[in-house]
This record gives structure tokens, sequence and C-alpha cells, in this order.
């Protein structure tokens, strides 16, 4: 009789590891506790970073049973198209704006799972618990938060240790950069901004979010640092605060910093002057917010911040961590579009930091 | 006698105009020399006199500043308030109501929408700007044909304010479905802030495109201002006094029509100047009919460059300017209600 429970224990622990069956619990990063089903086959994700982050965990996205619409739109516009092409034709009705979830549309995608924001309101996640559906709830803000949601969708899908291996990548990585900016001294940091929007009027990224974050972290300074959030300002203000460094957003699709060299109102901007302008790589995600690229987004930052002190082999380290990250193998191609040679390539130092010819 | 009538004004100044008349320039100054770039005055006066008195001992980071973005910005400001305001007086003298603005009409609904589908569509910057310019003289039309203007007679004023209500309405809930269509981290920020209102896009090309269009637009009004005034009074006694009231019905909406739709497609919907500043004049300056638009169109660009440059230098963050134009605007014109309804009743 034990002999034979054993058998059964050792057998349901066997094809545990076999299949994606598990039993257990996890605690969102909102405290609540949530059981995760025995078999997760097909999982909804509403927060846009999160369909890349499912395919990184799992290897590919049979899983992936709904996601935003923007999600999808940062598909064709970066590497996740080249990398999964498959994912293109998964529902993307799953929420409307504002991150309010469909639903009728979520039941329709017959998920066992759905993964949401949770600082946005209780309002867009109890529709989804009062579906049935278990809800991860996550947190936006600091890229810090990124390596949490790695273990999170690792627990959700079956896959607690890929996802505990990549938060350990993400932190140790994001501790090396810090580290190494750290001993950079206060008069040798650039001044810099992040425009979120550069179009339709300008928007830096101020107090409280992840770009000012990655900038401090990088060994920059955060010229909006005295501006709460994501703050509309006008030309004259981004003269007024003089960035020695403008990083250019994914969000407005072919900005690009010749855009800005052009502009009659910014001739005298000391980043115009040193052409010192730069669009942020869109690999797997885009690299300005949080994802699971962000430790590659803080390498990338403090060697545009400080050319003279960076760690040469950014491009092998790109392509190490893809194949970590995607299992995919980066072309030369492939590695010059996301770091955007095109477009940035004209700007100070950044063939010689990330191009080809680069002597690892 | 008519070539009395035309010249007369041009030389005449009452004292309100010429308090006006010189007033805006000073406002423009003192506009100029505010920022959160911070220049000193006299550096400022003297790169603006630069193209006389030639180069100084500035930077070419100060010299963009003061011409590139502060004089383009603020006259702007100017151009637009002008037309707001003095759109709003011409509507108020057609309908007969102190309440007409630009808004009523469903043009700022309609350039709005075109402004909307064009950021949708195809983008920013140039498209915006004629999209919102031929939907806004689109809804105009709308407006006009509903009414049934065209046939001369009938309600007219009632008709149209009904038929700017249906039309402010269609565009309003276009606007809205754009809105829900629109890719919210792309295009839905950008559209909100556009809605919103504000001469933080100012630069010389947009200046070139609303002040033709907008200048072109006052000197009809005020070439009929005589006419307008008439019409104010009642459509029987304008009849009786010769005045073509088809035609300068006609006329005048396609002034206010173009005015309106210009001045969304470069700074979005900035409400209330068209409604406070007419009354502001006509409060202050009284019964001096003759000047009334004149005054209201120099109170008017001096009123814009005033708010905009509250918008633009109270905090690092651009404060949005059609939140300003309303914040002020309600109150005053909540004061003005009150002061009007007790003289009606001394």
């Amino acid at each position: 009789m034990r002999s034979l429970g054993c058998l059964f224990v050792s057998s349901a622990l066997l094809l545990g590891a076999m299949s994606n069956t598990h039993a257990g619990s996890v605690v969102d990063q909102m405290g609540r506790t949530v059981s995760i089903p025995e078999r997760v086959e097909r999982v909804a994700v509403i927060p846009i970073p999160i369909a890349s982050m499912v395919m990184a965990v799992d290897g590919g996205a049979t899983r992936l049973a709904g996601m935003h619409a923007a999600s999808r739109a940062d598909f064709q516009l970066g590497m996740l198209g080249r990398m999964f092409p498959e994912a293109a034709r998964l529902p993307t009705q799953v929420s409307g704006e504002g991150f309010v979830p469909n639903v009728e549309a979520l039941a329709a995608t017959r998920a066992d799972l759905v993964i949401q924001w949770g600082d946005r309101g209780d309002d867009i996640v109890r529709p989804i618990r009062d579906l049935g559906l278990p809800v991860i709830a996550l947190r936006y803000g600091d890229s810090s938060l990124a390596a949490e949601w790695l273990r999170l969708v690792g627990a959700a899908l079956g896959k607690r240790e890929r996802g505990e291996m990549l938060a350990q990548w993400f932190e140790e990585s994001r501790a090396d950069t810090s580290k190494r900016s750290a001993i950079i001294p206060d008069a040798e940091r650039p001044r810099v901004v992040y425009l979120q929007r550069a179009r339709s009027g300008l928007r830096a990224a101020g107090k409280g979010t992840s770009m000012d974050g990655d900038i401090r972290l990088s060994g920059g300074i955060n010229v909006a640092a005295g501006v709460p959030g994501f703050a509309q300002i006008d030309a004259e203000q981004l003269l007024a605060w003089n960035p020695q460094i403008v990083l250019l957003n994914n969000f407005e699709p072919g900005l690009a910093p010749a855009d800005l060299y052009r502009d009659p109102r910014l001739q005298g901007l000391a980043a115009v002057r040193d052409r010192r302008i730069y669009s942020y790589p869109h690999g797997g995600f885009r690299w300005d917010p949080p994802s699971q690229e962000a430790p590659l987004t803080l390498d990338w930052l403090s060697s545009v911040f400080h050319p003279q002190r960076a760690v040469p082999g950014f491009r092998v380290r790109v392509s190490e961590a893809y194949r970590m990250l995607y299992g995919y193998t980066l072309s030369e191609r492939d590695t010059d579009d996301l770091l955007k040679l095109g477009i940035n390539g004209d700007s100070a130092h950044y063939r010689t930091l990330f191009g080809k010819e680069t002597k690892p | 006698m008519t070539s009395r009538s035309i010249f007369r004004p041009v030389f005449r100044f009452t004292p309100s105009t010429l308090i006006l008349a010189i007033a805006l320039p000073v406002v423009v100054v003192l506009a100029m020399a505010a920022g959160r770039y911070a220049i000193a005055p006299g550096t400022v006066l003297r790169i603006l006199a630069a193209p006389l008195l030639g180069e100084g001992d500035w930077s070419p980071l100060q010299q963009n500043v003061v011409q590139g973005v502060r004089l383009p910005r603020v006259l702007l400001a100017a151009v637009v308030g002008a037309g707001l305001a003095g759109a709003g007086a011409a509507l108020q003298a057609l309908f007969r109501n102190p309440l007409a603005e630009p808004q009523l009409l469903g043009v700022s609904s309609g350039a709005a929408f075109g402004g909307v589908l064009a950021l949708l569509w195809l983008g920013d910057g140039w498209p915006v700007v004629t999209g919102a310019l031929l939907w806004g003289l689109l809804s105009l039309l709308a407006v006009y044909w509903l009414a049934g203007a065209r046939k001369g007679e009938g309600g007219g004023t009632v008709l149209l304010v009904l038929a700017g209500i249906v039309v402010n309405a269609v565009f309003a809930s276009g606007v809205s479905l754009i809105k829900v269509m629109a890719d919210p981290q792309n295009q839905l920020p950008a559209i909100v802030f556009w809605l919103m209102g504000s001469l933080a896009a100012a630069d010389y090309p947009r200046l070139w495109l609303t002040l033709p269009c907008i200048g072109l637009s006052l000197l009809l009004l005020y070439g009929m201002r005589f006419h307008l005034m008439a019409l104010a009074v009642g459509e029987a006694d304008a009849r009786s006094l010769g005045v073509p009231v088809r035609r300068v019905r006609v006329l005048a909406l396609l002034a206010v029509g173009v005015i309106a739709a210009s001045s969304v497609a470069v700074c979005g919907v900035v409400g209330w100047v068209g409604l406070v500043v007419p009354h502001l004049v006509r409060m202050s300056c009284g019964g001096d009919h003759r000047r009334f638009l004149v005054n209201t169109v120099l109170a008017g660009a001096a009123y814009l460059v005033l708010v905009d440059t509250l918008a633009r230098t109270l905090t690092q963050m651009e404060i949005p300017l059609g939140a300003l134009t309303a914040l002020f605007g309600a109150p005053l014109f909540a004061f003005l209600i009150r002061r009007l309804g007790r003289s009606a009743h001394d």
C-alpha cells in the first residue's frame, strides 16, 4: 500500500516535471495570493511588456491566448516579429482603453490565467476575478520591478526555475552596471533628458518614472527630475535645462535624432551641438520602459553616457542575452537594426560603441 | 458719405482704442521677457532689435530662445486671441445672443475631429493643420445646410444654433470613437494633449499659416462692422437700414469658420476667449459701438498672450492653455453675468 502510494507520488512528480502540470500559489505584486491552476494551457496578458516576456520565459507564443493591441503593434517595430512570427495572429481584443479588460473577449480566449496591471485600481482587475479566472496583478514603475515580473510569469507558466534564472540574471546585470557607474564622480555625469514625446509636443520623464531611475543608475543626471511623472514641457524649458544628452522614445514610430538636429527651435542646445541624441534600441521589447531586456538598457545607457569608460563587446553581450532569453541567434543585421545603427549611427560615439567594427 | 464712413474710423482713435493699442505691444514685450530660460529683459530687447541694430554679445542659444521659440509663440497667441475674440464678437452680433461663441457653431468640434482623424491616420504636423481646417469648414457648411440658411428666410439664428448643437454632437462623438480606436500608447496621448489646447508647438510655419487666415477674416468682419451692428439690433431693423442680411450673414459665418478652424488647427480647442473678451470690452468701454470690434480684437490678442505666458512660465511643466482659459474664463463670465443681471434689475 505504501509502495503503491510512493509510486503514485513519484509518477505524479515525474508527470509534473514533464508537462506543465503544477500546483501551488504565488503572491503577486499587489500582495494578493493567487492560486495557479493545475494545468495552464493558455495565458492572456494585458500589460503591454508581458506578451514578449511570456514568449521569453516560455520559449514561444503557443500558450499565449491573448494580449493588448499595443503589444502586437510593438512586434512589427522591434525584433519580436522576427523571432516569433507566429505570435502576430493572436487575439488582441482582450483590453480596451486604459487597460480596461474586455471580460467577454477574455472568456472567449479560454485562458486559464490572466496577468493584469494591479496599480491602476481594482476596477480593472475585479471583473476578471469575477469571471472566475485567477489574475496575477503586476506593479508598474521602476525597472527593477521587472525581475519580479519574470518570477511571476515563470510561476504562472509552471516554469519557476526558468523565471528565477532569468530574474537572477536580470538582478545581477543590473547590479553590475550600477556598481560600475557608482564610482563615477558627479562632475563627469552628463545631464540627460528622456523625451517620451518629441513630435506632438515635448514630454519629459520626471521623478518616479522608470527612465528617471535608469538614467541615475547608469551614471547620468536626469535634468527633468524636478517634475513629477511624465510632464509636458515646451521647447524653452528644454533649452533652459540644456541637456548634454537627449534620449528618444520608441512610442512615436519613425522618430529619429535627425528630427531634433534639424529642428530650428533646438539650435544651440548642448545635445544638438555635440550630436548626442540617441533613440532607444528596440529589441524583443522597446528598451525605454521596463521589460526582461532592462539590464541591456542599463548597459547601453551607461555606454552612451560614458563612452570612455564603456565596457567593450556590447554586441556580444546582446547576442548572448538573446540566446538565453529567446533562444534566438541574432544575425549582424538583426543587431544593427535593434541597436538602430541606421538612425543613431551619425550621433557622437555611436558607431564606435555599437558598430560591427568594434574590436571586443 | 461712403468714403467718409470708410476713412473716418481709421484716423479717429477713441480713448479706449488708444489705450488698448498701446497696451497690446506692452503686453507682447512683457511676455517676450518672461520665460523658463532666464534672459535679462534688456538682452531680449536687443536680440529683438538685432535685425535693425546688428549682432551683440548674446549666445546663439539666447538668440534662439528669443527669436526661434518665444517670438513665434507670443505672436501666434496674439493672432489666435485676436481671431477668437473677434469671431466671438461677430457671432454675438449675428445671433443677437451674448452667449454665442465659435464653439457654438460646431466649427471647433468639426476642426477637432479633422485634426484627430489626421493624428490617427496620417500623423502629426501638417496633416493635423490641414485636416482641422478642412473639417472645420465642412462642419460650417453642414451647419449652414441644416439650418437652411441658403434660402435666406426662416428662423435664422435659432435654427443655426440648433444645427450647431447637432453638428457639435456628431463630431464630439466622432472624436470619442477615434479615441477608442487610437493606439493607447502611440496615438492617444498625442490626441488628448492636442485636444486640450496648447501653443507649445508654435513655430513660424504655423504662424504664417494662421496669420493670413485670421487676418483676412478679421478684415472681412471689420469691413462689415456697421452691418453687423445693425444686425445685432434686429434683422428687420437691419433690413430697413438697407443691410444685405443674407450676404452679411454668409460672409460673417465664413470668416468665423475660418478663424475657428485655423486656430484649432494650430493650437487645439481653446475655449472661452470668444465669450469672455467681448463682454469684458463691452463692460469696460461702454457703449462705444463704433470701435467695439477693433477694441475686442486688440483686447483678445493681449488676453491670450497673457494667459499663454502663464501657461508656459508658471511651472516647468507646460500647463494646457485650454485649461487655463476655461479656469479664468468661467469665473470671469460668472461675475459678468451677475453684474449684467443686477444692472438689468436696476
